[in-house]
């Protein structure tokens, strides 16, 4: 291990040499391989912090480091995060962006020769951006893969992020783009689903997807997703279908989150909160939609007298879109947890968590009298579920918000909880006193 | 003048069931007296909170603001004494209390070797609160490099769950633990060689050092500080820290000084009422004069108190119940390695039971079922690293089913979380072999 150990660090210096020769010399193959080599170094490491320890998930000294317990190192990580997300919406320029036709400069310039590739163009911020999130999506995920290796369910979910994000988000979409060049643009990743993805019904996007016949299939793909594909997989399997296995938020906070999944607000307070504006932002993106679409019909930009683009889409676009699903979601991992946004503003979250609670097959299932109240369950739950809560009092976890990770099962001591599909009848049970279970049971 | 409160002695698992169960019938005062911390704690979590796992408000099993909500007076103090004829208790701090009617929650007590220098620093047990802060003191802080270790090795006693918690939480610090067990293999009076094998396994994959057959027999102690130990073989051990985990006892101090009758514990009918009026005992501090068929006297496990608690709460409430604890269960977990049992199975054969033993290449897995030789009745499993619906072992052992029977249908008590391989076609395959083909008259 101490070769590995070395191997590793050797390359990670490496990278960083080759990403220093590339400022210097502009070689275009330089990124890449700094990219590449960095990811091996990565594996490498997870290798070696794993694997020599017996399989099996350990939570060993989570509350003593500073990174993972909102100590200083925390509160620096959340700062830095946040910082990038503020110069990605509003200072592009200093991460380095092209201003009037120059050439990219410093970090998004790090990624032109890969956008040059993929796509035909230089880099844009979105694309840096879009790079570094897939790119850390697959390390840590394999990383997660490591730390989980005992718990298939983990596996088989990681293995369907990376493919979402790398293949669903990133290479179609990028391939796509280059097979369409000059041509009108409009989103390409097929699971960002309306109201997730707000701009769907905006009228240059209904627009630009009209121009093809790609677009059109992409148009009709998108509704049908927001009004078939989505309710029915949620009766199916719950919503964890998209939150934790397909999702790109999700999928972010799955992999580079796990470290920070036990630092959401957790409680009454927190719940009682997040059911008010999750609810909100559901209801505010469709007004915000529905006056679009107004505006598109009827070929008018101002419904009772405001400006449809600067009373209802910017104001959307600005404090969802950018400050809290952006900033507040992802530049506050380390402080509030991953999944802020997922658990009080995400629509689509609202919108399947609804039907997750009314009418899915999916339950958290609690097994008897099993339960010692240890905490495990409700300090891991990244949606600050309070799973202890319903196990120990022999009740099945339906919740809204539950995002199905199957992470609360895996850190149960004591074999309680299980994540499944099965009939409507008795999946929500009311909370009953342990005499009263094995008096019909026992 | 107000109706006298419902008081119960201790907030573990069994006072706070009761006092919970109370609420939801009756709006009569209750107050809930614990010397041990404010809050009810998950005592089985203590581990996790010295692993980093938790901080100790997570084992917090109900949010502070609960107790006010329902109306349940929290008092953190210790009681000294109970006139149970003036229904009065006196406190360490605050004044006395009267009381309507009283339930001793007072748990269990650490069992001790009963040897010289038992109480120098370093030996420690795991039961209370205070046995976490203790352990903790003694040992260095989390990720301190090797050569700043407080203690680099310490020796266990007793091969049952608590000694492999201890080992458990000690290895997290990087301190060599070896431990000291009684019989041959781990946990001998529960389950037998075969499923020793498995904990052992987990033993040897974490280092964890394991000398069977043996006991501690002296302390060597330096200064009021241990040096080390030992055995019954008259091989020495140093150490730094010796974990005393031999098993708990009912603390029955203040029922027994009070007069109220204590054998082992205190000794409560079948309405968990004791020798005085009044007065109730549950969980882990109560013996029953007798116990119900397949169950044992003196229960020192959560989900006992836990109904022990609930069972009491209905006959303070007007409901008059006797404490019915049904079909054994109970749960663990061995570093990596959970275990569940349903039913009783014993760690022996013998002519009102035989067993039928499963376990996988790796020795991660395995199973143990116990049925009738001639009834052929399903009895009871054992199950390693394998998760079991409790719904389904409890039907099958409620209806006896015939064990043949049982091996065609065991998938049905699969509870492993999806996508894990099912190891249960080729486990019933390798059972239905053990089977004698000609069953004893």
């Amino acid at each position: 291990m101490k070769t590995i150990r070395l191997v590793y660090i050797v390359l990670y210096i490496l990278s960083g040499a080759l990403t220093g020769l590339f400022y210097a010399t502009d070689e275009s193959y330089l990124p890449l391989t700094a990219l590449l080599i960095a990811a091996i170094a990565f594996v490498l490491q997870a290798y070696a912090d794993y694997a020599p320890q017996p399989a099996g998930i350990v939570h060993h000294g989570v509350f003593f480091k500073s990174i993972s317990n909102r100590g200083i190192l925390g509160w620096l990580l959340g700062a830095l995060l946040t910082g990038i997300y503020v110069a990605l919406y509003w200072f592009p320029e200093v991460l380095g962006k092209s201003i009037d036709g120059a050439p990219n400069k410093g970090f998004i310039h790090f990624f032109d020769s890969i956008s040059t590739a993929l796509n035909g163009h230089a880099a844009s911020e979105w694309f840096a951006y879009g790079t570094l999130y897939t790119y850390l999506i697959g390390l840590f995920g394999i990383r997660f893969m490591w730390k989980y290796r005992a718990h298939p369910y983990h596996l088989r979910r990681t293995q369907v992020i990376l493919a979402s994000q790398f293949v669903l988000a990133y290479f179609i979409p990028e391939i796509l783009e280059s097979f369409s060049q000059g041509q009108a643009y409009f989103d390409k990743d097929l699971k960002n689903v309306w109201p997730l993805n707000y701009d769907f019904f905006y009228s240059w996007h209904l627009d630009n997807m009209q121009t093809s016949s790609m677009g059109m299939f992409f148009f009709v793909f998108g509704l049908a997703m927001f009004l078939i594909v989505t309710p029915i997989l949620t009766y199916k399997w719950g919503k964890r279908w998209y939150c934790s296995w397909v999702c790109g938020c999700g999928g972010l906070a799955e992999t580079t989150g796990d470290n920070f999944r036990q630092n959401g607000p957790k409680g009454l307070v927190a719940w009682k909160i997040e059911r008010w504006s999750i609810h909100i932002v559901l209801v505010l993106v469709s007004i915000m939609t529905a006056a679009t679409l107004y505006g598109y019909f009827t070929g008018t930009d101002q419904l009772f007298g405001l400006s449809i683009y600067s009373h209802f889409q910017k104001p959307y676009g600005f404090v969802i879109g950018a400050l809290f699903s952006g900033i507040a979601g992802v530049g506050f991992y380390p402080l509030l947890g991953t999944r802020i946004w997922c658990r009080f503003g995400c629509p689509m979250a609202a919108y399947m968590g609804i039907i997750q609670r009314f009418k899915s097959r999916f339950r958290i299932t609690t097994n008897g009298g099993q339960c010692i109240s240890c905490g495990n369950c409700t300090t891991y739950c990244e949606m600050g579920i309070d799973v202890r809560a319903y196990a120990q009092k022999q009740q099945n976890i339906v919740r809204a918000s539950c995002v199905g990770c199957g992470v609360c099962a895996s850190v149960c001591p004591r074999g309680v909880l299980k994540l499944e599909n099965g009939p409507l009848e008795q999946r929500i049970n009311e909370p009953q006193s342990l005499v009263d279970y094995i008096k019909t049971k026992g | 003048m107000a109706q006298a409160p419902i008081l119960i002695i201790g907030n573990g698992i069994s006072g706070i069931s009761a006092a919970r169960e109370i609420r939801k019938r009756s709006d009569q005062r209750i107050i809930v007296i614990s010397d041990e911390t404010p809050y009810m704690i998950s005592r089985p979590a203590l581990m996790y909170v010295y692993m980093g796992h938790m901080k100790a408000e997570h084992i917090e099993p109900y949010e502070r603001s609960f107790w006010d909500k329902n109306n349940i007076t929290l008092i953190h103090d210790r009681v000294l004494s109970l006139d149970t004829a003036m229904r009065q208790v006196t406190l360490s701090k605050g004044d006395p209390l009267t009381y309507d009617r009283l339930v001793l929650a007072t748990g269990s007590k650490s069992r001790r070797l009963g040897l010289d220098h038992e109480d120098v620093e370093g030996v420690v047990s795991l039961y209370h609160w205070h046995d976490l802060q203790k352990i903790e003191r003694l040992s260095h802080a989390f990720g301190t490099p090797a050569a700043q270790h407080k203690i680099t090795s310490a020796v266990i006693t007793g091969g049952g769950l608590i000694g492999v918690e201890l080992a458990e939480m000690l290895h997290t610090r990087g301190i060599q633990v070896t431990m000291i067990v009684r019989d041959s293999h781990f946990w001998g009076s529960v389950v037998d060689a075969h499923e020793g094998r498995l904990i052992q396994k987990q033993l040897d994959n974490h280092h964890i050092r394991t000398i069977y057959s043996s006991s501690v027999s002296r302390i060597i102690a330096q200064q009021g500080k241990l040096d080390g130990v030992v055995l019954n073989t008259g091989e020495e051990l140093s150490c730094q820290m010796l974990g005393v985990t031999i098993g708990v006892e009912p603390n029955t101090a203040l029922a027994a000084a009070s007069g109220i009758e204590c054998q082992r514990g205190v000794l409560v009918d079948s309405y968990l009422q004791t020798s005085a009026q009044h007065v109730y005992a549950i969980g882990d501090c109560a013996q029953l004069r007798a116990a119900s068929e397949g169950r044992k006297t003196i229960e020192a496990v959560w989900y006992a108190g836990k109904m022990m608690g609930e069972t009491v709460a209905l006959t303070l409430t007007g409901n008059a119940a006797a404490y019915h604890p049904g079909i054994w269960f109970n749960s663990a977990k061995f570093f990596h390695l959970e275990y569940q049992t349903y039913g009783n199975v014993w760690p022996q054969s013998g002519s009102d039971q035989v067993h039928l033993h499963w376990s996988n290449n790796t020795q991660t897995k395995g199973i143990k079922l116990a049925y009738h030789p001639n009834t052929m009745a399903f009895l009871g499993i054992n199950a390693w690293g394998l998760r079991i619906r409790q719904d389904k072992a409890f039907e099958a052992i409620r209806q006896g089913i015939h064990i043949q029977q049982l091996l065609d249908q065991l998938e049905l008590f699969n509870f492993d979380a999806e996508f894990t391989p099912s190891a249960y076609g080729q486990m019933a395959e390798s059972l239905r072999n053990q089977i004698p083909t000609s069953t004893p008259a």
